[in-house]
């Protein structure tokens, strides 16, 4: 009873140092917050509009085919990138050399009927040398459009003939006949086509499309339409914060060292180990709030779609815990302030960029995500990611907190015995 | 009481302490005198329990500080050489951390620490954060943690070390007035006139040894009537040995070498004249000559060969 009143008094003292020396918990909290404002605005967080490319279109020849051609630019996703004008070749090139536009698509007379008999044309783009991405994009989709309709002509090469010939006779309309004759032709052609150009997979993949969101719906798993950048980065944000409170909390022992506190509680009648526990769990107490209010901002101020967010919380303020007690073992392992600091600090920075606190796991290469599950917040990470997903059930952190609490217990024994043996009463 | 029988502790190959044996009677203070190195924090820390002693026995009341850990310690309070504090919190709070680590509790606690504030002199500036202390406050609040639980026993690891001398006298003043309370009080000091002035006994100790042991009187008796002259300047040692035991042979040479000559003798005023003319007559050349009364000090040159320095 007495020692677990002497450990309350470690509690208690440990948290009233923390918490009236603010600046320590600012230092720690602000570093992760930092690095996640860079990187949203680095990868188009901010309130920055889509960039659209200035397409000007000088068309000559005012065909059907062309009209086809520049239609096709306003057509879906590609009206939202590509913005299209109708401008006269002399016009475009004027506002290409001033620099108003990305590139300025020239459609020479006689590019219809040269399509139609079969015969090679050029269409001439000419880009924007002060742009760099825009015009590439341009160039990228006209390419797909003219390849296209390469192939359309070879496919259908006599319909067109037909539809060419007509033309050349005079005659408005074709023939009830010739029209029933190329729909079946067309029609024999596609259904041999179909052998190769529709393959099953296609079929079956949008079967499982379907299924797939049943299935989502009824398990409560995140859709992956749903997982936007925040979505992967924020889980690793909070384990940042995990790496700097554990980092800021172990190197205090050092100051209990110096300042003779350490070595004044060896003294006391209680042993040792109530009082680094006492640390611990201050420190713990602080993770844990801190935590929770993050991932609570994450879930109901951000709105991102966390399942078990509460169970996946405490399991990462757990971690937390752990790698206070995991660093200060680390750090009573030297001699001097100086070798344990840069000790620790490379572990920080392995676990930073290799555990999946700074780049998501993700994004990092596949080798670099399989070596990440071995370090303390990849492991962390991995386990937390898949609750919040939906891919687990909260239950199935039991078994890794239990793990951590093995850790922390080790850990623990090993930081008591320790500073008893030597390390708390050594000055040098 | 602490009784203290053949003490050894070792950190590998090196001897921190080599055999001392003393008791410290309740109601007194005894002092153990030394240099930096000597051996006296290594002491008190193992009569403290911080360290294992390598080999022998120490007891604390009748506890054993080896198997009886928990109870010995219970009977001591502890002052460490730093100001074993926690900066960012106040006096009562620290205070009340250090009364609850040796068993106190609940309105006991909170009332004693009331107490030890105004015994200390800090009752006003209680709530403060003692990073805003000057240093003698905090060795008074150092102080105070140590006798929060009012301990039949008491460690002084250098606590006026660094401290103004208005600050140290008030120090002073409540170590005094703890073993005037009946508590054994152990003081471990380089300051050669703290020990005369405060302890009741004092223990020289060296390189883990202790030299001399006694009460001031019983030591001074060591030293005799002689006084000591330390002499600087250039002289040939072999020379100098020669022609003083030949002419003044009842000066004894303690320390010898080309640049200073420290040596003992009866009425140094009066025979001053006589020992400078054996010293001319060698070939020295002399600066500087100072001589000083039979004290503590002088009992520690002789003892251990060398001058007490911080």
């Amino acid at each position: 009873m007495s020692n677990l009143r002497y450990l309350l008094a470690a509690i208690r003292k440990d948290i009233g140092r923390i918490l009236k020396d603010p600046l320590g918990i600012l230092l720690w909290l602000c570093m992760p917050v930092m690095v996640g404002v860079l990187v949203n605005l680095a990868f188009g967080g901010g309130d920055g509009e889509t960039p659209t490319a200035e397409l000007l279109i000088a068309d000559e020849d005012n065909s059907l085919l062309s009209g086809l051609l520049t239609g096709g630019f306003g057509q879906g996703e590609m009206a939202e990138l590509i913005h299209t004008r109708a401008v006269t070749r002399a016009e475009g090139e004027r506002e290409i050399y001033r620099g108003r536009a990305t590139a300025l698509l020239v459609i020479p007379e006689g590019f219809g009927d040269s399509f139609l008999n079969g015969e090679q044309d050029t269409l001439s783009l000419l880009t924007n040398p002060s742009q760099t991405i825009l015009p590439g994009i341009v160039e990228e989709i006209l390419e797909i459009m003219t390849t296209g309709g390469g192939l359309l002509r070879e496919f259908l090469g006599p319909q067109i003939d037909l539809i060419a010939s007509g033309e050349e006779t005079g005659e408005d309309l074709l023939a009830d006949q010739t029209v029933a004759g190329m729909a079946v032709d067309i029609n024999n052609l596609m259904e041999g086509a179909g052998t190769w150009l529709f393959p099953p997979a296609i079929a079956f993949q949008n079967i499982s499309v379907d299924t797939t969101a049943v299935t989502e719906a009824e398990t409560g798993m995140v859709a992956e339409e749903e997982k936007t950048l925040l979505w992967y980065f924020f889980p690793s944000l909070l384990t940042l914060l995990l790496i700097f409170s554990g980092m800021t909390f172990s190197s205090d022992i050092w100051e209990e060292r110096r300042a003779g506190t350490l070595r004044r509680g060896l003294s006391v009648p209680f042993p040792m180990r109530w009082m680094i526990l006492g640390k611990f769990l201050a420190a713990s107490l602080i993770i844990v709030t801190v935590i929770l209010m993050a991932a609570a901002f994450g879930r109901f101020v951000l709105n991102l779609p966390h399942y078990s967010w509460l169970a996946g919380a405490l399991f990462l303020a757990l971690t937390g815990a752990t790698l206070v007690a995991g660093m200060t073992a680390l750090q009573v392992l030297f001699r001097t302030e100086r070798g344990a600091s840069i000790v620790v600090m490379f572990f920080v920075m392995v676990m930073m960029f290799g555990g999946g606190s700074f780049f998501p796991l993700e994004a990092m290469p596949g080798f670099l995500q399989r070596i990440a599950v071995y370090l303390p917040n990849g492991w962390a990470l991995t386990h937390y990611k898949s609750v919040i997903d939906g891919h687990s059930a909260a239950g199935e952190l039991l078994l890794p907190a239990i793990i951590l609490i093995s850790v922390f217990i080790l850990c623990w024994t090993f930081c008591s015995w320790q500073i008893a043996r030597r390390w708390g009463s050594d000055p040098s | 009481m602490i009784t203290v029988e053949d003490l050894h502790k070792s950190y590998g190959d090196t001897v921190a302490v080599d055999g001392i044996t003393f008791t410290a009677e309740p109601g007194r203070i005894f002092g153990l005198l030394g240099p930096n190195g000597a051996g006296k924090t290594t002491s008190i820390d193992c009569i403290a329990g911080v360290h294992k002693p390598t080999s022998g026995r120490i007891t604390v009341g009748e506890f054993d500080i080896v198997r009886n850990a928990r109870q010995a310690k219970a009977q001591m309070g502890v002052v460490p050489q730093e100001v074993a504090l926690y900066e960012e919190v106040s006096a009562r709070e620290n205070l009340h951390f250090w009364g609850g680590a040796c068993g106190l509790k609940g309105a006991t606690l909170k009332e004693r620490a009331t107490e030890v504030l105004e015994l200390i002199g800090l009752i006003d500036r209680a709530e403060e954060a003692i990073k805003k202390y000057s240093g003698g406050m905090k060795r008074r609040l150092n102080f105070g943690c140590g006798i929060m639980h009012q301990p039949p026993v008491l460690l002084l690891d250098e606590p006026t070390v660094g401290i103004d001398p208005q600050s140290r006298v008030r120090l002073l003043d409540l170590v005094r007035e703890q073993a005037a309370a009946g508590v054994t009080v152990l003081y471990t000091t380089h300051y050669m006139e703290e020990a005369e002035a405060l302890c009741d006994e004092i223990a020289i100790i060296d390189h883990g040894t202790i030299h001399a042991q006694g009460s001031l009187e019983e030591l001074r008796t060591l030293v005799g009537e002689k006084d000591m002259v330390r002499l600087t300047g250039t002289f040939d040692p072999g020379t100098v040995s020669r022609a003083l035991s030949d002419n003044l042979p009842e000066v004894e040479i303690m320390e010898s070498d080309e640049e200073a000559l420290l040596v003992s003798m009866m009425d140094a005023a009066g025979n001053l004249v006589a020992l400078l003319g054996v010293l001319h007559d060698t070939g020295a050349v002399l600066r500087e000559t100072s001589v000083r009364r039979p004290s503590l000090e002088t009992l520690f040159i002789k003892m251990t060969g060398k001058e007490l320095r911080e």
